[in-house]
């Protein structure tokens, strides 16, 4: 009996312990730019690659998407954890919560995609799932993490522009597979080679303006409303004083548990 | 005498105040778990609705589990006759841990387990479960500010005299709706 008490003290020891280290884990994270790799698993050409892409993203559309890597939860669970990041570091803009946030504990072997209240409608939780079982898991499994995130964060990306009647010009850091989106990867529309010519120079330029002229007008359309299905009242009075806030490169947006996870 | 008078006055003024004061936040804590109770309710609404399209899909592979069926279906019907917060409170506790159960005999269905439809539904019921965690969890954060301050002196001789409820129940989850249930030979 003696024993038991023991081991019983131990364990409440162990998880009160695992609570505390993954809070203390959480509170000292800082973003570090769209991708905030922790985990050291990308190259440096491929995080300022996917940096900018995402920098690209975030001009056309105003979404905020956040990639980060970690070693480990240490300890904490990791739906709990992508919520507690996400209202921390506040992705996405206030008001509009268009932010995604797709995190990877690396060594804890589990992935999440969070989606930002604004951006439910877009992505409902069997899209994320979806993303995440074809676009990151094979690579994952190959531990090709860099390129399961860059993949999965292009597939986010162009459904969320798509959503939002955009295209994107910058050129995609990895192609994904069309079945996700329904339309063809955003790439065609600049980076096909342009004429030298005259004449194609100028059907460029025109190309290019009618572009501008239709993320202008669309762009401004589209940031009213993006809630889709989900009719959630969106409480801005920060409650427990957990949501809200905004740090580094983020907006203040605010998530609530939508979304999917994974385990390799 | 006069200076008496003007010590009863300021102590008076000052008395006003405070209660003023602890008044006006004691309101806003209670309206703050009000609105925390409207999102779980949200959440939790989501869940219901989501439901029938689960149980049907899971029918037409696990027939016979009709019993498992037959409680959900009842729960269901409980929640939309739930009137109180805990009375609402009870049901969802109840229906969590027989959805969990549900999820549990699929596993021994592998013919569903690879169908598409299926597999888009559980991913929204874990989504929606996902919400309700996190509703939940916010909620208990603001009834733990709530029930703090009406606890505590002097906010609890006023919390008494306004006539706010002395304490509030958290809203706790299922011990073991997340973990499998162990097997038994």
């Amino acid at each position: 009996m003696k024993h038991r008490f023991w081991i019983i003290l131990a364990l409440v020891a162990a998880a009160f312990h695992a609570a505390t280290a993954s809070e203390a884990l959480l509170n000292g994270l800082q973003p570090q730019g769209f991708v905030s790799d922790y985990a050291g698993s990308f190259e440096e050409a491929a995080r300022t690659n996917l940096e900018s892409y995402l920098q690209d993203v975030k001009r056309q559309t105003g979404a905020e998407i956040a990639v980060v890597t970690l070693k480990s939860l240490d300890g904490g669970e990791i739906n709990d954890f992508a919520n507690r990041l996400f209202a921390k570091w506040g992705i996405g803009q206030k008001g509009e919560d268009n932010g995604i946030l797709l995190l990877a504990a690396v060594e804890d072997r589990k992935v999440r995609i969070e989606v930002g209240y604004g951006l439910e409608g877009a992505l409902p939780d069997a899209k994320t799932g979806r993303i995440l079982d074809e676009e990151v898991i094979p690579l994952f499994k190959e531990n090709r993490y860099a390129e399961g995130l860059t993949h999965g964060a292009v597939a986010i990306a162009l459904i969320v522009a798509q959503e939002a009647g955009v295209t994107l010009t910058a050129p995609p850091p990895a192609q994904i597979s069309m079945s996700l989106t329904g339309a063809p990867p955003a790439a065609a529309s600049t980076d096909t080679g342009i004429p030298a010519g005259g004449i194609g120079a100028l059907v460029f330029v025109g190309v290019f303006l009618v572009i501008i002229f239709l993320i202008a007008i669309f762009g401004k359309k589209s940031k009213g409303g993006s809630s889709g299905s989900s009719s959630r009242p969106r409480s801005s009075s920060s409650g427990g004083g957990s949501r809200g806030g905004s740090s580094g490169g983020f907006s203040g947006g605010s998530s609530g548990g939508g979304g999917a996870s994974r385990s390799w | 005498m006069k200076n008496t008078l003007f010590v009863v006055i300021v102590i008076i003024v000052i008395l006003v105040l405070v209660s003023i004061g602890a008044y006006n936040r004691l309101i806003s804590l209670d309206e703050n778990t009000d609105t925390a109770w409207a999102q779980v309710e949200t959440v939790l609404q989501r869940r219901y609705d989501l439901i029938p399209n689960l149980v049907n899909t899971v029918k037409g592979y696990a027939a016979h589990e009709s019993r498992l069926f037959e409680e959900i279906t009842r729960l269901r019907s409980q929640w939309g006759e739930a009137k109180t917060t805990d009375e609402k409170a009870q049901t969802a506790t109840q229906m969590e841990s027989a959805l969990a159960r549900l999820m549990v005999v699929v596993e021994n269905y592998p013919e569903l387990k690879a169908n598409q439809n299926f597999m888009a539904l559980q991913d929204e019921l874990a989504g929606t479960e996902n919400r309700i965690a996190v509703e939940r969890r916010r909620f208990n954060e603001v009834v733990r500010d709530y029930n703090m301050a009406v606890r505590r002196f002097p906010a609890n001789l006023f919390a008494r005299a306004f006539g706010f409820d002395a304490k509030k129940n958290y809203f706790e989850a299922v011990e073991d709706a997340a973990k499998a249930p162990s097997v038994e030979f």
